[in-house]
Order: C-alpha cells, then structure tokens, then sequence
C-alpha cells in the first residue's frame, strides 16, 4: 500500500534528487550531498539537516534503507551508507514520467521545442 | 588529523543539535557532525579559512532551520488530531515557535511587536487548516488559506491587527501580534 501511495504522489525536488543520488550505487550523506551538487551542476546544495531530514521521511516512507555496508578503511567511522528500496525506485520512475509528460505537454503548447529527449521507462 | 579550525568550527556550532527533536537527534546527529566537518574540511582546502566559515554556517543554519521545521510538523501533525481548547493551546504554540523561529533568524534590533523584523513569515495550523502571513518590514503582504493565496484586497491590517477577509467579505481569520515572538487568534473551526 505505501508503494501504491507513494508512487501516486509527487516528489519534492530534494527527494527525487536524493533518490537519483542513489540510483547507481549506495552512498553516505556526504557522497549524497556531493553527488547531488554534480548533478545539479551546484545549483542545489543541501545542507545536513535538509539532508538528513529528507533521509528520514524518505526511510519511514521505505523508500529509501540504510544499507549493510560499513564505512570503508580510513574513512569517517560514523557514516553510514544508505540504498533505494525497490518502491524507491518506483517513486523516481513515476516522478520522471510526470517531468516527460510535463515536456509533452510544454511542446504540445510550443513552450519548448526540439528538446531531442527519448527514454524507455522500464524496470531495468 | 582534523586541522584545529575545523575543529573550532565545528564544535562551535554543535549546540545548535540540541534544538533538533530528540528522537532525529539521537539518531542523526553523529552523522550530521560527520558531514559538517567533511564539508568544512573541503571548503578549507578549496578556499582556505572564510570558505571554511561560510561554509560552516550554512550547514550549522541549516541545522537551526531543520530544528525548526521538524518541530512545526511535530506540531501541526498533533493539532490535527485534537479539537477544542488543546486544539487552540497547540495552535498558539506551533505559531510562536514559527514566529521564534523568524526571531532567530531575522531580527533586527527593535522591539516592536510587527515590525521588529526585515521579513517575518508565519506558517501555522488550527482546526480549519494551515495559513500562511509575510509581514515585510512590519506591514502584511502576501497570505495563504489553506495554500491558496488571497488577494491583496482581502489583507487588513490595523497595527497589530491582522484580518484575513473571505470572499463574501467576512472575515475568515483574525491575529493580534501581542509582542515579539507571540501571536495570538481565535481557533477556527473545520
């Protein structure tokens, strides 16, 4: 049910980025907060509290588990590594639909034109 | 080994974890330190101390924004579930720890009830639902009823005296900025 729920609902900028974040591998808060600032260019930077806050309400929601994996050899004792559950995945894929009809809809309405965007929306 | 700014830097914001919810803090905080003091170190080595600082004080108000936003949906989430004159004691609440929240972050040095502040947002719930109030510089601008924005010519003030105006022309909802950081209005109902 919170699968079904979840996907219904839009995501916030900062969830959907942070689930991004994570889409290719398992990271830590910081490896999540520098991966977003790549993605974003530097155009979102978020802070540790934003962070961790969004980490919180993403887990309650399962979206998001914190993942088996220990902080590596010399690396911060106290970080922990975080992973997307499988409605995580979910979520992102449905909030990247709503964008790609967001694009229809802009070009349909000659917003925007010859973005050249294709994608197949699977379960990869 | 942590370079002894960075380590000043750091622990001088480490107080502010404590404004953080209990439960948020005992099970965060460790990290959030971790990650301050990994953003401060990189801040230093790219751009020496004042990016360090900077740095170091965007994530340490970050954190006090953070305090303040887990502690209103803590709020509002209770006021949901309640009816009457617990309902009316949780309001009042919830909307002086967002008008703290401003005073923290946004006074200036007067003491005047509305005007005390560059820009003041109040952000609260009472049984009927949320509303929003932006004073700039003490006069009302911008309101929202259950996040729907008024229009400029259902906003009255008088003072202190805030009235937001339904469409009929009566009014919707009435607040009275007492002193700094305490607002007060009457409940409405669902």
């Amino acid at each position: 049910m919170a699968d079904g729920r979840r996907v219904a609902q839009p995501l916030t900028r900062l969830s959907l980025s942070i689930l991004l974040a994570m889409a290719d591998e398992d990271r830590h808060g910081y490896g999540i907060m520098k991966e977003i600032e790549r993605l974003t260019e530097g155009e979102l930077q978020v802070g540790a509290g934003s962070l961790y806050g969004a980490l919180q309400r993403l887990t309650a929601e399962g979206l998001v588990e914190e993942s088996p994996q220990d902080a590596g050899a010399g690396e911060d004792a106290r970080r922990r590594y975080y992973r997307l559950t499988a409605s995580g995945r979910a979520a992102a894929r449905a909030e990247i639909r709503r964008m790609a009809r967001t694009i229809d809809v802009a070009c349909e309405k000659r917003l925007v034109r010859g973005l050249g965007t294709s994608f197949v929306l699977g379960d990869a | 080994v942590i370079p002894r700014r960075i380590r000043l830097i750091v622990a001088a914001g480490r107080p502010l974890l404590r404004l953080l919810p209990p439960s948020f803090r005992q099970r965060y905080r460790a990290e959030i330190s971790g990650l301050i003091e990994s953003a401060v170190s990189e801040a230093l080595a790219r751009g020496g101390t004042p990016a360090a600082m900077r740095e170091g004080i965007r994530q340490w108000s970050d954190v006090v924004a953070t305090a303040i936003r887990q502690r209103l949906c803590a709020a509002a989430d209770s006021v949901r579930g309640l009816t009457g004159v617990r309902a009316g004691a949780l309001t009042a609440a919830t909307a002086v720890m967002t008008v703290a929240g401003a005073l923290l972050l946004l006074q200036r040095a007067s003491v005047a009830p509305v005007d005390a502040y560059a820009e003041l947002v109040v952000s609260a719930h009472d049984p009927a639902g949320h509303f929003s109030l932006t004073l700039r510089h003490g006069r009302l601008v911008a309101a929202s009823l259950g996040g729907e924005p008024l229009p400029q010519e259902r906003l009255r003030q008088e003072g202190g005296q805030l009235q937001l105006i339904r469409a009929d022309g009566g009014i919707a909802l009435a607040v009275h900025f007492e002193a700094p950081g305490m607002i007060r209005w009457e409940p409405r109902s669902p």
